[in-house]
């Protein structure tokens, strides 16, 4: 878990840096879906907590 | 089901046939176990072969259970391997390969629990990441 969080850091390193493709819009749509999902299964109230938790962090 | 309630409700169907039975018996003719036809019936093989049949039951259910919960973990093992691969290939520098894995956590993710699920979204959105998402939007 720990390394696939520094995993994720490295890769905002590098794309800052150029040398990793950008995040394009379909990974955006599917970080969506995945929101998605998960107001669907535990309700959307939890839903919103999670985006809201993503966005203030 | 722990030892102590197996035992117990064990003992609640044996009060419960009992209680059921007792009437039942009760009120059919005293006399017929003395039939020859049910006689033979109630000691000879058909009444073996019912109990066999009971105790084969009583006997598979537990054999059932374990297996069931065998194959339960295996495909949680077998889950949890695909997570990490696919968590894996999320940090890739390659766009078409951190889309593959992203699909492939869409697919997980119906069958992940609500703290597995939450974690995985957090991993993709962490807030890191999307200050390079939203600059890659501009």
């Amino acid at each position: 878990m720990v390394d696939e969080m520094k995993t994720a850091s490295a890769l905002v390193r590098r794309i800052e840096a150029g040398q990793a493709e950008p995040i394009s819009d379909r990974e955006r749509e599917q970080l969506n879906e995945l929101l998605a999902t998960y107001s669907r299964r535990f309700g959307e109230a939890e839903g919103r907590r999670l985006a809201e938790s993503l966005h203030s962090a | 089901m722990t030892r102590k309630k197996w035992i117990l409700s064990l003992a609640a169907a044996a009060v419960a046939g009992g209680l059921v039975g007792a009437p039942i018996r009760n009120a059919a003719s005293p006399s017929a176990v003395d039939d020859p036809f049910w006689r033979a019936f109630l000691s000879g093989p058909p009444v073996a072969g019912i109990f066999a049949v009971m105790a084969a039951v009583v006997a598979f259910y537990p054999a059932f259970r374990t297996s069931e919960v065998a194959k339960s973990n295996a495909a949680r093992d077998q889950w949890w391997n695909c997570a990490q691969w696919a968590l894996q290939l999320a940090g890739s520098d390659n766009q078409a390969d951190r889309e593959i894995a992203k699909d492939a956590l869409i697919a997980l993710n119906t069958e992940a629990t609500k703290l597995e699920s939450a974690m995985i979204i957090r991993v993709i959105a962490k807030p890191r990441a999307q200050t390079a998402w939203t600059r890659a939007q501009m």
